[in-house]
C-alpha cells in the first residue's frame, strides 16, 4: 500500500503496528502509515485486483 | 564495550560555526575513551541530548561535566533554531552535494512541469493563490455545486421524495400499520423517512464528491506540499507542519483526527491541535452540507463561468479568522515551544484513476458502514425520546451508567430504580416528552442567535452526530425558507458548536475529562458568543439582508 501524504510503499502487516498504540474503539478499518502515521482507509482485496487488472490493460493499450 | 580508536578521518560534513564551537568544546571535555562511538560522534549525539549518551558521559566523566556539557547545549537551544536542526540540515546539504558530484541524471527521468508545479504549490507567494483555486474547484464548484446542489436534488428529491419514500409510506398504510410503529419507521423522525434518508439520499452524495475530490489531492502529492506551505503560519499557532495531517484528517472525521493527534512531537502541540478540532475543524459531512447550502445563496458573478458566493466565502473568513486567533491565543497559553519540522516530499504527479477510484470506495464503504448503523440509532432515541415513556427509557440509562460499576446487580438496580423513577414522571408530565425538554432548554440558545425555534432540532441533533446535525440544517431550510443572514449564523454556530458524543469521548480519553469538559464548556460559550455577536451586527447594518 501507498501512504497518501509522504509516498511510502509499506505492507498491511507492518502498518498494523501502529494500531497498537491506538487507543479507539477498534474496527475502524484505517490503516497507518508507519513513516508518517497519516491514516486511510483499507482498500479491499477485489478493489486491489480489479485496479491491477485495469492497470495492465492500459500497458497493453500503451504498447 | 571496548573502546574505539578516535577517528582522525577529515570530517566531511561542514556544520555552522555555532553549531561546530560547541562540539568542540564538548569533544575536549571527554577524557575517558570508554565510548562505542569517536569522541566527535559523542559531541553530537550529546548536542541531540541522547539519553544514553550523557548518562555514559555522567558515568565516565562526573556529573559536573555533564552539567557543563547541557548548558552549553541549552545555550545554543536558545539561538532560535536547535542545533540537532542545524545538523540534519548540514548533513542534508553534504549528501546532496556528493549525490550531485557521483550520480548522474538522465534528461528522461526529470519531469520538469511536476517538478515545476511542485516548487509553485510550496512557494511563500504564489502557493496561497494555488490553494485557493483547489478550494474553489474542488470544495465549492465539485463538493458544493456538483455534489450538494445538483446530486442531491436528484437523489433526494427526484429518487428518495417523488418515488422510494411515498412507496414506503404507502406499504405502511396498506398494511394498516399501528400508530407507533408508524411514527418509528415513517414518521417524521422515523427510522426510514429521516434516517436512512439522511444518511442515502443527502450524505452519500456529498460525501461520495468530497472524497473523490480528497483522494485526487491525496494521489497527486498536493498535501506534503500544503504541510510546508502552511508551517510558518501553524508555527504561529503552536504546531507546525505535521500539525496538518491531524487537521486534514479533522475535515473527514474529528473523532479519528483526535486520537492522530499522538503523532504529534509534544504535549503541548497535542492540546492545541485537540482544542482547534474540538472547536472550528467541520467534518466531511458538516462542511460538505455547509458548503453545499453556502454555496448557493448571494453569489455574485463577476465573469462568465466565474462566481462568488459570498455567504460560503464570509463562513470561510470567519473559520479561519477563528482558527489563526484561538491557535495564536492557546499558543500564547499553553507553555513551551514549537518543534521543528522537516519532510521528504514525493514527487508532485497525475492521480491515476486506479487510486482515487480505490480510495473513494474504501472511504465511501468506510463512513457508510460507520454512519448507517449511528443514523439509525439516533432516528431510535430521538422516537423514543417524543414518546411518553421516553422518561422511563432514558432514566433507566442514566441509571445504568451511573452504578455500572457496581457489576451486574448495580446496573440491574440502578436502570430499573431510574426506569421506575421515568414511569412516575411520565404519568405527571402530561404528555411533555425528553424530546420537548431539550428542545425547550435550548430556547434561550436560538434566542439568543435570532433564529426559528425549530433550529434548536439541528443543534440537538448535531451533539449526537455532527453530520446528523448538517442534514437536519438542510431540512431546516428547505421547510423553514430561513433568510441569507439566519443562514449565516445558523452555519457558523453549528460548526463552532460542541464536537459529538463520540469525539467527546476520544478527547476524554486523550487529554482527560477536565480538558474534556473544560473544552465543550469552552466551545459552547464561544460558538454561542460568535453566533449572537453574528447576528447582531447582521440585523443591524442589514447586510447580506
Amino acid at each position: 500500500m501507498k501512504c497518501g501524504y509522504c509516498g511510502y510503499e509499506f505492507r498491511i502487516e507492518e502498518a498494523e503496528k501502529g494500531c497498537e498504540k491506538c487507543g479507539s474503539f477498534g474496527g475502524c478499518n484505517l490503516v497507518k502509515c508507519p513513516k508518517c502515521e497519516y491514516e486511510q482507509p483499507k482498500i479491499p482485496e477485489w478493489i486491489n485486483r480489479l485496479t491491477d487488472w485495469l492497470k495492465k490493460k492500459q500497458i497493453k493499450v500503451k504498447q | 564495550m571496548s573502546a574505539l580508536p578516535n577517528s582522525s578521518a577529515p570530517t566531511i560534513v561542514r556544520y555552522p560555526e555555532s553549531v561546530e564551537s560547541v562540539i568542540q568544546r564538548i569533544e575536549a571535555c571527554l577524557r575517558a575513551g570508554d565510548y562505542p562511538f569517536t569522541k566527535r560522534s559523542v559531541a553530537i549525539l550529546a548536542l541531540y541530548n541522547d539519553t544514553e549518551i550523557l548518562e555514559s558521559i555522567e558515568r565516565q566523566e562526573g556529573s559536573e561535566t555533564l552539567a557543563k556539557i547541557r548548558k552549553w547545549v541549552e545555550e545554543s537551544n536558545a539561538t532560535g533554531v536547535p542545533p540537532s536542526y542545524l545538523v540534519v540540515e548540514a548533513r542534508q546539504n553534504t549528501a546532496t552535494e556528493i549525490a550531485k558530484e557521483t550520480i548522474t541524471k538522465t534528461s528522461a527521468s526529470r519531469n520538469r512541469v511536476s517538478e515545476y508545479l511542485g516548487r509553485l504549490c510550496t512557494h511563500p507567494f504564489w502557493g496561497f493563490p494555488i490553494l485557493l483555486l483547489v478550494l474553489y474547484f474542488g470544495l465549492y464548484q465539485f463538493v458544493g455545486v456538483f455534489g450538494a446542489g445538483t446530486l442531491v436534488g436528484w437523489v433526494e428529491e427526484d429518487i428518495f421524495g417523488k418515488v422510494v419514500n411515498p412507496w414506503v409510506i404507502s406499504l405502511f398504510e396498506r398494511f394498516n400499520a399501528p400508530q407507533w410503529l408508524n411514527e418509528l419507521f415513517v414518521g417524521e423522525y422515523g427510522v426510514w423517512t429521516l434516517g436512512v434518508t439522511y444518511a442515502v439520499a443527502l450524505i452519500l452524495p456529498i460525501i461520495a464528491t468530497f472524497f473523490i475530490a480528497f483522494s485526487i489531492l491525496e494521489d497527486s502529492g498536493y498535501l506534503p506540499r500544503l504541510s510546508l506551505l502552511v508551517d510558518r503560519i501553524f508555527k504561529r499557532i503552536g504546531l507546525n507542519g505535521r500539525g496538518v495531517i491531524p487537521i486534514v484528517l479533522g475535515f473527514g472525521c474529528d473523532t479519528m483526527a483526535t486520537i492522530v493527534t499522538r503523532i504529534l512531537e509534544s504535549k503541548r502541540e497535542r492540546v492545541i491541535a485537540t482544542f482547534l478540532l474540538s472547536l472550528c475543524i467541520p467534518c466531511s459531512a458538516q462542511l460538505a452540507v455547509v458548503a453545499g447550502l453556502l454555496a448557493t445563496q448571494k453569489v455574485i458573478v463577476i465573469g462568465p463561468g466565474i462566481s462568488i458566493p459570498t455567504l460560503l466565502v464570509i463562513w470561510g473568513l470567519i473559520m479561519t479568522m477563528v482558527f489563526l486567533l484561538s491557535g495564536f491565543l492557546a499558543a500564547k497559553i499553553t507553555p513551551g515551544r514549537t518543534a521543528p519540522f522537516y519532510m521528504e516530499l514525493p514527487p508532485i504527479r497525475l492521480p491515476s484513476f486506479a487510486n482515487v477510484f480505490a480510495k473513494t470506495f474504501a472511504r465511501m464503504q468506510w463512513y457508510f458502514l460507520e454512519v448507517f448503523p449511528l443514523f439509525i440509532v439516533a432516528s431510535v432515541v430521538i422516537w423514543m425520546g417524543q414518546m411518553p415513556f421516553g422518561w422511563a427509557l432514558l432514566l433507566a440509562w442514566i441509571g445504568f451508567a451511573i452504578v455500572k460499576r457496581w457489576g451486574w446487580f448495580g446496573r440491574l438496580l440502578g436502570s430499573g430504580y431510574g426506569f421506575f423513577i421515568g414511569l412516575a414522571i411520565s404519568a405527571f408530565s402530561h404528555g411533555y416528552t425528553p424530546f420537548q425538554a431539550a428542545i425547550t432548554a435550548l430556547r434561550p440558545l436560538v434566542n439568543v442567535l435570532l433564529l426559528p425555534i425549530e433550529s434548536a432540532e439541528v443543534f440537538l441533533f448535531g451533539f449526537f452526530r455532527r453530520d446528523y446535525g448538517a442534514a437536519g440544517l438542510d431540512k431546516l431550510v428547505s421547510e423553514h425558507s430561513l433568510t441569507p443572514p439566519q443562514m449565516l449564523v445558523i452555519a457558523v454556530t453549528i460548526t463552532l458548536f460542541l464536537p459529538c458524543i463520540a469525539q467527546f469521548l476520544v478527547v476524554r480519553k486523550e487529554r482527560g475529562l477536565g480538558m474534556a469538559v473544560g473544552m465543550l464548556a469552552f466551545t459552547l460559550f464561544f460558538a454561542t458568543l460568535v453566533g449572537a455577536l453574528l447576528a447582531r451586527i447582521l440585523m443591524t447594518t442589514g447586510w447580506l439582508a
